[in-house]
Order: C-alpha cells, then structure tokens, then sequence
C-alpha cells in the first residue's frame, strides 16, 4: 500500500512542476524586446547583451530557421510577442514582408546605402555577405576566370565544386541570375555549369574548400567569410588547406559580385515599436558594425565602418546589390529551375 | 488528434503548380532515396542490433559487462554530429572512401540506431528460457541454429520494433542526409517549404511520406495477428552464460567492440580533439545552464510521454476494439513524421486557440494573456508526445503483449482486482519496458532539434541547438563541446537501464 501512494505523490509532485512549467505565459513587457532571429545566437546576442547594457531594454530571443521563424509569427498572429525579425538572407525578410509580417521602419538616422533598404522600408541590411569562387592556386591560373557565367564553358568539365542546391545562398545566386539573364538564359548557363561539377553536391562550404585543396576539383562556390574562417582557423590543417587556394570576385568588369544581406524587421503586432526602432538604430551604429567585420568577416552595410585588415587587403569590390530587392520574389523560380537541371 | 487532422486535411486542398513540378522532376528521386535509406538502415541495425545482443546474452567474455552497456552508448551520438566527425576524418586522410553518399548516410545512421535494437532484442534474449535453449541444443540444433531459428523467430515482436523505430527515425532525418548530399523525401519536404515557401505542398507530401508509413506498419501489424508470442511458463529458469574457448571469447569480443569504436568511441575521441585543440567555446555557466535546461526539458519530457504511453498501452489491452484504440494507434505513427513538420502541425491549432481566448478576452474584458499554450514548454512537451509516443508506446506496448493473458485470468481466477494485477504482476514485469522508454525518450528528446528550436520559449537553449547552430555555421570543433556533453548526459540514462536488464540476470 505504502508503495501506491509514494506513486500517486509523485505524479502529483510532476503535473505541478509541469503546470507551473507551462503556464508562465509569453507575455510582452515593455522594458524587454522580444526577437526572433533566424541569424545564430552566437553571432547576435553579444550585441543584444551591449545593448542592454547601454539602454536597460533586455532583449529576449529565439532562433531557428528564418521560415520556421516566420510560419510562428503567422500562426501567432496578433498574439505574437516577437517584436523583431532577424534573417541572413534578403528572400526570407521579403518573404515576411510580403506575408504582411513587418511594418513601416522609419530609416530617418540610419546611414546606409538605399540598395540595403527595402523600397517599401519594412526591412533594412545588416552585413553583406558575397558569394563567389576560390579556386586551387596549383591548377587555376589568377585571371583564368573573371565571369560567373564562364564557368559553364567546356573548359571547367569535371572542375567546379558546390553545395546542395537546398542551401539558400545557392537559391539567392540563381536567382540573382534570372534577374540579371532572364529565366531562359539563366536556366541554359546554370546547366551548363552543372554538367561541369566535379560530383554530386554534398557538405558545406568548408567541405567545397578542402574539395579544392585535395585536388578533386579546381574552383568552388562558396561564402567568402568561410574561407575567411579557414584561414583564421586555431586548427593547423585547416589553415594548410585555405592556403593552397585562393579568393576571386567575378563580374567585377560588369554587375559585380553576388550579394547577399542579413536583414531586420520589425514585427507588425510588436507593442514595443520605439524599442525596436532603437534596437535597429544600435545595430546600424559604426561600433555593431564594425564588430560584424571583426566577428564574422562580414561586410558592414554602414558606409563608413571600417573591416579587418584582410577584407582591406582586398580593395573595394564592385557587389551586384541594385538586385537584392527583388531576390525573394525569384526564390521558387530558382528552386525550380535548379530542379529541372539536375542540381541536388 | 488535432494535428494529424491537420495534416490530413492537406490532401484535400487542390495539388498546386509545385507539386506538379515535384512530381515530374524530383519525387521520383526521393522516393527511391527514401525507400533505399529505410531498408538500408532497417537491415544493417538488424544485423548489428541483433548479433551483438545475442553474443552479449549467450557468450561469457571478457568484459562482457561493460561491453553490454557501452554498445548502447551510440545511441546518444546526434546522426548529424556523427556524419560530420567521419567526413572530418575522411577529409584528413586520403585512403579513405567517402561517405558523402547514400551509403555513407546508411552507415551513419545504423552506427547510432542499432542500439534500439539491440536494447529491444537483449531485453528479449534475456527473457528466453534456458530449457528452450537446452531442448533445441538436444535436438541436434548448433548455436547459431538457435540463433536462427528459435531466439530470433522469438524475439520478433521486440526485434521487428527497434528495426522499425531505426527505420522511421532515418526516415525523419534531415541533418545528416543533408549533410551528406542525398535527396530524401524529408530534404524535400523543406526544400518545398524553405525554398518554395510552400507549406502546403509541403505538408501533402509529408501526408504521403505517413501514409506510406501507415502501410508498412499495417503489414506488419496484420502479420504478427496471426502468432502470439508468450511463452506460456513464465518460471522457467532464465538463459545462462557459457564459456567457450579462449580463441572464440576473443573473436567474440572484437565483434562487438566493432560497433563500439565506429558509432562512439572513433568520432567521440575526434569530438574531444575538437574540443580541447581547436575550439573557442568555453565550458562556463551560460553552458551549465543549457545543460541544466537541456536534462530538466528531456526528464520532464520522458516522464509524461511514459506515462501517456502506459495508459495508451492498456487502452489497447483492455479495449482492443474501441475507437480511441485505433486513433492512438494512429498517433504513434509520429516517429516517422519529419519535426518540423510536426511543430507546424502543433503551432497553429494551439496559436489559433490563443488567438481565439484572446480575442474573447479583449471583449469581455479588455486584457490579453498572450500565448497560453504556443510559445510556452506545453506546445513545446505536446509536440515532443506526438513525435516520440512512437516509441515510447511500443517499447511499452511490447513489453506488455509478452505478458499473457492467461497470466492476468489465472490472477483474476485468483480474486486479485485490476488494480492489484496492474500494480503487483504488470508493473514488476514491465519496469524493464519502461526504463527502456524513459531512457531512449530521454536521449531522443536530448538530441532533437527541429521541434525544438521552432517552438522552444525566448531565451531558452539546449545542447543539441546550441551543438547544430554551431555546426551548421561550419564550426564543427565549436560544436564539440555541446555534442561531448549530449554523450555524457546520455551515459547517465544508459547506465540506469543496464543495471536493470544486468540486475535481473543477477538474480537468477
């Protein structure tokens, strides 16, 4: 008997601790912010945390995938308690946008670039980050390649490594070029290029990188903070493999090269619309800024923050930004057309 | 119920453009992939799960003891982590072959699934009576004669589950499919979603991937009608060791650390590597405090999907035929269910219900209470019910069936009440099942992340996210501190379970 009743307390004991665990409501304080980002913590929250020091607003987050992200704030509707939406790429702040999520931000103070903010002012950039090839300085000659589009010529069969095309960044590049090329044109330069990968698309930017660097192909696509962080990796290997290749950025003779943006919104049913305002305010300060470049050798969207003294090194480069706007829109189109060549 | 209503309800909105596009391009693609990853991964946790589980039930070897518990330990290994410590040695090296295939990926993840069968298969080796053995041995049978003829036919319901369970949950996966660059029906799921921003697509091919499922395990079910498999004198005296000769005990050993060194030990020792030369992390209190949250979420979490599962699994007892026996039989098909796919399916009933008391709030009383239930740890432990009651329910469920009914009428015959058979003969019969429950809800909930970080409150972290969100920013040696400390709090619950199976066979 005695062993029964030590059962029932403790199940007692259990659904208390489970309702006390369930029912401490999201409620929105005013003195708090509340952001969903789709960017990691790691590289925002030190921020946040500055922030609440200089202000007092502490700012409460969640982060996930940015569609997973979005699809919560629609479902919660009215009741959302997110008063800010964070992306790392510009089709999924569109995306929002479109889906009627953010409201107007009132960019009066902010210093940027008008290619970095939205035309309808619902979202604006926070770093830049360029997509573009590094190639193996063994069997690539410096000016070998200086197109995108060329590396779907006969010449690069079997050379080209790249990711899966689930991976958003390659999503926002093709469909930069059916903004820049026509979906026709677009589609014939993206099978061809293809038919030049060295194998079936696999891993991660890294993976392209050291790809390279065993010689199974000679260029890859890839983000160039990545190779960026080979470099600067604390792991011996790694930095041997980032030095056997080398950096280009393409199309510098026309558009420029691919860009994409983390951006920042602010929620349509936030309550805390002058916090917010404030937040965005601080994360466009040349200080955030410039710890971007420090932090993740991103590219500031500030016009005067300064970088490292590697993205220095490498001049000012010319970036295809006039598109960015509309890089949401052409995101299925994109999917798609990657469907129907081949690119897994 | 309500979200696989939901996710029902799918099929009846009209196939789109994208959907036609999927059909003629990729599905193909994906289902082939899908099948080929469930079969492979079926088949080799089979053949691992179940060899290594009779060695360690009828051998005596040396260090057989913690052999038998350490085979569990790949359990806790995340399939993702695991994918990227191998590629990490792969890349390092230059003999090696890849693994960025599909037959990379089926090797993944059967290193870190077979414990579910080997964990289901022991249980039921262990139960298997000596005389039995004895008798087969007198007819002329070999060991392995046993092996193939009486253990394993007997051990089926458990064995055929932990295949099952290893199969739906590749089935689910996306980190390492991804990784390793193969188009499965689940990367296609999302890529739809993320890449199309096509929930609805999305969702009507998440129906047709449980429908599947649905299928398989009806077959199976109809199939098992026909045997019930209860031995029918429960007195019997339990399996013993033999010794065999020193050459044998060797060979048996090196057998069963194989599964060992690759699903743990290999990528553990390159996660610690990782951890002390090349990563930035720090293990200071903001990571004890995701530890902290991370143990609290995955105890709470695996108690209450027991305890749901308990009563789930005498509804099927007592009331084979009733309607709710057929919907919850229904609601355990959601190991097979992709996570974010089911925090979708969760999130917005339970935001459209605290829309709706919110709105009628605001009128009556002119006060909002915010989300009640999305945003907070009850959506967040409801979606971990609809993905892991799989397996708690019939890891419980299977414990149970070997307990006969005769058993139950000879305690009634008795005059024993239902209370007093459930408490005196089920729950001593049963605590194996249901440790063996809590325990893998607890690694499964550790590891999980979709659902997770979709529906998890503001501020609140766990291992496994923190683990993905650094490894999928590319660094992987960062990561390595979270993914070590999974594996270690996995330890705890995979020691509390081999007490139990090894404190029976103490007893004997």
């Amino acid at each position: 008997m005695q062993n029964t009743c030590f059962f029932c307390n403790y199940k007692a004991l259990q659904v208390i601790l489970v309702l006390i665990f369930t029912f401490s409501p999201a409620i929105s304080n005013a003195s708090e912010l509340n952001v969903y980002s789709g960017r990691k913590a790691k590289l925002i929250k030190p921020l946040f945390d500055r922030f609440h020091a200089e202000t007092g607003i502490k700012v409460n987050i969640v982060t996930a995938k940015s569609d997973a992200l979005i699809k919560r704030i629609e479902a919660e509707g009215e009741s959302s308690p997110a008063d800010i939406f964070i992306t790392v790429d510009a089709g999924r702040i569109d995306r929002a946008k479109k889906m009627g999520l953010l409201q107007n931000i009132d960019t009066t103070y902010m210093n940027i670039s008008k290619n970095y903010i939205d035309k309808d002012k619902k979202w604006v950039g926070l770093s830049k980050r360029i997509r573009t090839i590094i190639y193996s300085k063994k069997n690539v000659s410096n000016n070998e390649i200086t197109k995108f589009e060329d590396l779907g010529k006969n010449n690069w069969k079997g050379r080209i490594c790249v990711r899966s095309s689930n991976n958003i960044y390659n999503q926002s590049l093709v469909a930069s070029l059916i903004i820049n090329h026509g979906e026709k044109k677009a589609e014939k330069i993206i099978k061809n290029i293809v038919e030049n990968f060295a194998k079936k698309p696999s891993g991660n930017d890294r993976a392209q990188i050291t790809a390279v660097a065993k010689n199974e192909c000679d260029v890859a696509i890839v983000n160039h903070y990545y190779y960026i962080m080979m470099l600067n990796s604390k792991d011996e290997e790694k930095r041997k493999i980032a030095k056997q290749v080398d950096i280009n950025f393409l199309n510098q003779n026309d558009r420029g090269a691919h860009v994409n943006i983390s951006a920042i919104g602010i929620a349509k049913y936030s309550k805390n619309v002058a916090n917010a305002h404030k937040l965005i305010i601080f994360l466009l300060s040349k200080e955030s800024q410039e710890w971007y470049a420090k932090v993740n050798n991103e590219y500031p969207v500030h016009e005067n923050a300064s970088t490292t003294d590697l993205l220095d090194s490498w001049g000012k480069i010319k970036l295809d930004d006039s598109v960015i706007n509309k890089l949401g829109d052409l995101n299925t189109n994109a999917v798609k057309l990657m469907d129907r060549v081949g690119w897994q | 119920m309500v979200p696989f209503i939901f996710l029902a309800s799918s099929i009846f909105i009209p196939f789109n453009d994208n959907w036609h596009h999927i059909v003629e391009n990729v599905l193909l693609d994906y289902f082939v992939n899908s099948l080929s990853l469930a079969i492979g991964v079926g088949f080799c946790t089979f053949i691992i799960g179940t060899t290594t589980a009779w060695l360690t039930s009828v051998y005596d070897f040396p260090f057989r003891k913690i052999i038998s518990w350490l085979l569990l330990m790949p359990l806790a290994m995340p399939a993702y982590i695991i994918a990227i410590t191998y590629v990490g040695i792969i890349d390092s090296t230059s003999f090696l072959p890849d693994i960025r295939n599909l037959f990379g990926a089926i090797i993944m993840i059967s290193l870190v699934l077979y414990p579910y069968v080997y964990i289901l298969a022991r249980g039921a080796f262990l139960e298997q009576s000596k005389e039995l053995h004895e008798n087969s041995q007198i007819l002329g049978a070999s060991q392995f004669q046993i092996f193939l003829k009486v253990s394993i036919p007997m051990a089926r319901p458990a064995i055929i589950l932990g295949v099952t369970l290893a199969a739906m949950e590749a089935l689910a996966d996306f980190g390492t499919v991804e990784f390793l660059g193969v188009p499965t029906f689940t990367t296609g799921i999302f890529r739809t979603w993320f890449g199309m921003n096509d929930t609805v697509t999305a969702t009507q091919m998440a129906t047709l991937l449980l429908s599947i499922v649905f299928i398989f395990v009806f077959i199976e079910q109809q199939s098992r009608k026909k045997v019930r498999y209860s031995e029918n004198i429960k007195t019997q005296s339990k399996l013993n060791y033999r010794i065999t000769s020193k050459k044998n005990n060797f060979f048996i050993a090196v057998i069963c650390i194989f599964p060992i060194a690759f699903g743990f030990i290999i990528p553990f020792l390159q996660l610690i590597y990782w951890s002390i030369f090349i990563s930035n992390e720090s293990w200071d209190s903001d990571f004890f405090s995701i530890v902290n949250d991370t143990l609290l979420l995955a105890f709470l979490a695996s108690i209450i999907i027991t305890i749901i599962s308990l009563l789930i699994t005498y509804i099927k007892r007592f009331s084979p035929k009733s309607i709710t026996n057929k919907f919850m039989q229904i609601i355990t098909l959601g190991y097979a269910i992709p996570g974010p796919v089911v925090a979708i399916a969760v999130l917005i009933p339970f935001a459209a219900l605290d829309n709706y008391i919110n709105q009628i709030l605001v009128v009556k009383f002119n006060f909002s209470l915010g989300l009640i239930f999305s945003g907070t740890f009850f959506i967040l432990i409801f979606a971990y019910c609809i993905r892991f009651l799989t397996v708690s329910s019939r890891t419980i469920s299977s414990g149970l069936e070997s307990i006969s009914l005769a058993t139950d009428d000879a305690a009634k015959s008795l005059g024993a009440s239902t209370k007093n058979i459930l408490i005196k003969i089920h729950f001593p019969m049963l605590k194996t099942s249901l440790l063996t429950s809590f325990l893998i809800v607890f690694i499964d909930v550790m590891k999980e992340l979709p659902l997770t970080s979709i529906l998890r409150p503001f501020n609140f972290n766990t291992l496994s996210v923190k683990a993905f969100e650094l490894a999928s920013d590319e660094k992987i040696a960062d990561a390595s501190n979270a993914a070590i400390m999974i594996v270690l709090a996995g330890i705890i619950p995979v020691i509390l379970i081999t007490k139990n199976i090894l404190g029976k066979r103490n007893k004997v």
